[in-house]
């Protein structure tokens, strides 16, 4: 019933939009405006203090400072608010000095919260010009600066002097403190700390330890070098400042060592909390793990760094207003963000979704688009209604993954063979796949984790050599035992084009001999059946576009490819099976990799060697890399980017305080 | 009578009770939980959540106690104190998601229904006294269409012809600005303006059926001796088609008062869905995607209660309308 239904949405907007496209063929991806050069070598200026008394702010601030009710904007600021210049929130196109007021509206899916909300809301510690050019530096976002020593284990960090948290109170490491003595390290609340706290990300290794130095500075000591530490402030896994600051003077009443016990015992009633478990209470009302509850009812009340902070929600809306106290200006010393108002609105069928954005309703399409749609959006940008743009995916759109551990002799002394797993890579026939699903142009052959090349004969000699020449009946290649042998894949569908890409490389692999059936299925059966080591091939997306910024390691066995062997490293040899060799290298790449600093020659080596591990044993097949999707923007939004660009699109998503609504 | 009523009531309970526990025993069989679906929410969009963390978080929900403990935890709430539970996905308690949504809810399913009699009756009275007339037949071919095209698929189809025509956006039953505005004269303005469009659409396809319901049975009953009796006593024609068959005809469509009710209630799922109504059907769709077992639970058990007692006031209203049935049960 559900598969059919949206079986048949799908049919069904198949149908219109490819008879609209039929009718608007001039406007289609042809017509796509050639991509600008990005003047990406272009350092961003250097911060500096503006003089007092020159800073700007929106008129629905100033209306509350007029009437007494908010204190001025300089005693908001920090005494050295981060600037926004060119070239440091986006790097491959210009933004301007916006103007201040408006309400932008916004779809969301489901009633956890909206993704794209969040990446335009988090504020990492550190930030690198477009998020992702380390090699540009890295820079204090709401940090004011760092430094690491020469041994890169002790990393000292300087708060910005004078900044509040969105309630006015000011953050100093008394907030650190708190966060660290209190929270991270205390055994009931946080029962493991996320990884990256430990030195080299690894989950065997030491704890940092805090030191606070004075109001404004502290130092974290790891116990052996982790030059990839800053990185892991900075857009690694979407976190924000939560791993170290926390809103001391909010959350100390829900904090058994803090709070009045009668109190604390009055709110666990009050939210049938079970008696002695405070820390479930300290723990729901905190933000643990990531700032997803900025954008959620969850963290409503929450004092915050954010740009924007829930005002109120119901009936599927969430309304945000402007945080007076945010710690960014522009260059002309306008107060960020320049949107004043942003209303989340409850869509949950994507195709309504797309006709709010079609119709301006809806000022955002984000990723939900595929390039399917992409000319009933240049249509609308044809009527005026819409922006399109068509940025960089930060994901690789799909990835092919056999389980080299699945629990069958034949399986493994046929998949474990690196010579089979080049020959499926060389069966794979990429330009196909880009043709067929990135309309040939949005797309590039797998060339950094993958060798991109199509060669059904050299695959078919492979497998020869391999001892799989002999076939059966039906003209299949039988296993080394002689039976017939098949692999099975079980694609997820949780991207319209997941399931038919698997189909198509299916036929492939069939085209060599190999026979492979796809299997549609639930995505969350899915993934328990792996849990049991139960699936043979999966296929999805992956982090690899984004892989560099070391807070994503889906290249390593856990990523469906090798479940034994990722439950043997993760628990240090208690369950699971030992990994062969290649297995273990990998590792050790990976290590080092998160030891070397981010951004610099050697960091560059350690990377290309992990790649060159990946490449040479064939682990996962990727067909392309370097994809696109269409977005758009309704045309009141401004300093979004124009035609096909250079940045990802959650980079520009990260800018969100930089847009503004100019009707 | 009266004891008739009252041992139906009795039933009531006992089968309540089954039915919240084989609802319950449901919403948990797919394998994993609330949490795993949450998990692999989130890092589908690239954060990760570590065991220990989901660990944590399970016994915050307490995910991690035996179903048991959770049905009888759930069911003494709800019994003792009138608490429905909370749901996962919404983090509020299922009586708030539900006092928001209903109200909505039975405004649209009300209306729609009520059009579905007035429409499909009327025509389907008149197709069967005019059989094989030009109205018979053009009605009888939209009737196939209206029950053979999904609803949801008609709301989109008609959703683009209205934004490409007229540049009207039909999604939802408030247009922006009053989505959570207070309510004031304006806002029902708002919402009369945009209310037909699901009412029509819902509308659409149960009156394709209802409509060949009533036609087929009044045709069958014109045929009937009785008919052709009343007719050669000289009786006019409009008091013998109202005064015997009509109220025959029109037993089965009071039957299905049994299902409206709930219906009322759930509101369409799917158009609901694709047209974005604030209704209860989307959410209990999400909720039973999700695995928010209290939400999925609660809606689904109050469900049920109203199917019990919506097919108790359809007997008690034929009883009443069928004289048939009455001097059954007396001659008993």
């Amino acid at each position: 019933m559900l598969l059919n239904r949206s079986k048949l949405v799908r049919l069904g907007w198949a149908v219109l939009a490819c008879t609209l496209a039929l009718a608007l063929a001039a406007c289609g991806p042809t017509a796509e405006m050639p991509a600008e050069e990005a003047p990406m070598a272009e350092e961003p200026a250097a911060e500096e203090p503006m003089a007092d008394g020159a800073y700007n702010e929106s008129p629905m601030l100033a209306e509350m400072v007029a009437a007494g009710t908010l204190p001025p904007v300089e005693e908001r600021l920090p005494t050295e608010p981060f600037v926004v210049t060119n070239r440091m929130l986006v790097v491959s196109y210009d933004t301007e000095i916006g103007k201040y007021g408006g309400t932008m509206r916004l779809p969301q899916d489901g009633p956890g919260g909206d993704p794209h909300f969040y990446i335009g809301s988090v504020e990492p510690l550190v930030w690198a010009p477009g998020a992702f050019n380390y090699d540009m530096g890295i820079y204090g976002n709401v940090l004011k600066d760092w430094e690491a020593n020469d041994g890169h284990n002790v990393y000292t960090l300087s708060l910005r002097e004078g900044m509040k948290w969105s309630d006015g109170e000011p953050v100093t490491t008394a907030d650190v403190d708190f966060t660290w003595n209190d929270v991270i390290t205390n055994e009931e609340v946080t029962a493991v700390p996320s990884n990256y706290l430990r030195t080299g990300s690894s989950p065997s290794a030491g704890l940092a330890s805090v030191e606070i130095l004075d109001d404004h500075t502290f130092t974290v000591t790891f116990d052996g070098q982790y030059g990839s530490f800053p990185a892991q402030l900075a857009i690694a896994q979407w976190r924000g400042y939560q791993d170290f600051l926390k809103p001391a003077h909010y959350l100390k009443q829900f904090h058994a060592d803090y709070a009045d016990a009668d109190e604390l015992a009055a709110k666990m009633e009050a939210e049938s909390i079970e008696e002695g478990q405070w820390y479930n209470l300290f723990n729901a009302k905190q933000m643990p793990n990531n700032l997803w509850r900025v954008i959620n009812e969850d963290g409503f009340g929450h004092p915050v760094l954010t740009a924007w902070q829930m005002v109120d929600f119901g009936n599927g809306v969430w309304n945000f207003d402007r945080n007076p106290y945010y710690f960014k200006v522009d260059e002309a010393g306008n107060q960020l963000p320049y949107i004043d108002h942003v209303q989340m609105v409850l869509v949950q069928d994507r195709e309504t979704t797309v006709l709010k954005i079609l119709s301006g309703e809806l000022d955002y399409l984000g990723e939900r688009s595929s390039l399917q749609n992409l000319p009933l959006l240049k249509q609308a940008e044809n009527d005026g209604v819409l922006n399109v743009f068509i940025p960089r995916m930060h994901r690789l759109p799909i990835n092919f993954m056999l389980n080299l551990t699945y629990e069958d002799d034949v399986y493994r002394q046929v998949t474990r063979d690196v010579r089979f797993r080049e020959a499926m890579n060389l069966a794979i026939n990429n330009d196909e796949i880009i043709q067929t699903f990135y309309l040939g142009a949005f797309a590039k052959p797998a060339y950094e984790t993958s060798v991109p090349a199509y060669d059904p004969d050299g695959a078919n000699a492979l497998l020869d050599e391999m001892g799989l020449d002999a076939r059966g009946d039906d003209g299949y290649r039988l296993g080394p035992d002689g039976e017939p042998f098949e692999i099975i894949f079980e694609p997820a569908p949780i991207s319209q084009d997941h399931v038919p890409m698997t189909e198509m490389i299916a036929e492939h692999w069939k085209a060599v001999g190999i026979n492979t059936q796809v299997k549609a299925g639930e995505w969350s059966l899915i993934r328990e059946r792996w849990n049991a080591n139960e699936t043979q091939g999966m296929a999805l997306w992956n982090h690899e576009d984004i892989w560099p910024s070391a807070g994503w390691d889906d290249y390593l066995p856990g990523n469906f490819w090798g479940r034994l062997w990722w439950q043997y490293m993760n628990s240090g040899g208690e369950v699971g099976e030992e990994p062969p060799a290649e297995v273990l290298e990998l590792y050790d790449l990976h290590t080092a990799f998160l030891q070397a600093p981010i951004g610099t020659p050697e960091g560059d080596a350690a990377r290309e060697a992990l790649y060159q591990n990946i490449r040479d044993n064939y682990w996962t097949f990727n067909p392309v890399e370097e994809s696109y999707y269409p977005t758009s923007t309704s045309v009141r939004i401004k300093n979004t980017p124009k035609g096909q660009v250079e940045e990802m699109g959650i980079v520009i998503m990260y800018g969100m305080e930089e847009w503004y609504i100019d009707e | 009578m009266t004891a008739y009523i009252a041992r139906r009531v009795l039933f009531l309970f006992p089968m309540l009770f089954v039915i919240s526990a084989v609802v319950f025993w449901i919403i948990q069989l797919p394998p994993g939980d609330f949490m795993s679906t949450y998990i692999a929410n989130l890092e589908s969009s690239g954060i990760e959540v570590s065991d220990e963390l989901a660990t944590t978080l399970r016994r915050q929900y307490g995910l991690d106690r035996p179903i048991t403990y959770q049905y009888f935890y759930w069911i003494r709430n709800i019994v003792t104190e009138g608490d429905w539970g909370r749901s996962f996905s919404w983090n509020k308690p299922v009586a708030d998601i539900l006092a928001e949504r209903v109200p909505l809810t039975v405004a649209v399913s009300l209306t729609s229904t009520i059009f579905v009699f007035v429409m499909a009756i009327p025509i389907g009275i008149f197709s069967a006294t005019n059989q094989y007339s030009l109205f018979d037949y053009s009605f009888t071919f939209l009737g196939f269409i209206g029950v053979s095209i999904p609803p949801f698929m008609l709301a989109l189809i008609l959703m683009w012809g209205m934004f490409t025509l007229f540049n009207w956006s039909v999604g939802g039953l408030f247009s922006p600005e009053y989505i959570d505005a207070p309510w004031s004269i304006a806002r029902v303005l708002d919402l009369m303006s945009r209310i037909w469009f699901p009412v029509v659409l819902i509308g659409l396809s149960g009156t394709a059926g209802l409509m060949r319901v009533m036609r087929g049975n009044l045709l069958d009953e014109l045929r009937k001796q009785y008919v052709v009796t009343a007719r050669a006593k000289g009786i006019p024609e409009m008091r013998v088609l109202f005064y015997y068959p009509v109220k025959i005809a029109i037993n089965p469509v009071i039957s299905t008062i049994g299902w409206i009710l709930p219906g009322i209630v759930a509101g369409e799922v799917l158009v609901s869905i694709v047209l974005n109504l604030q209704t209860t059907g989307p959410v209990l769709f999400d909720a039973l995607l999700a695995q928010d077992m209290y939400l999925a639970g609660s809606i689904t058990l109050i469900l049920s209660m109203l199917v019990i007692f919506g097919n108790l006031i359809a007997d008690l209203l034929l009883v009443w309308v069928d004289p048939r049935i009455r001097f059954g049960n007396v001659e008993e």
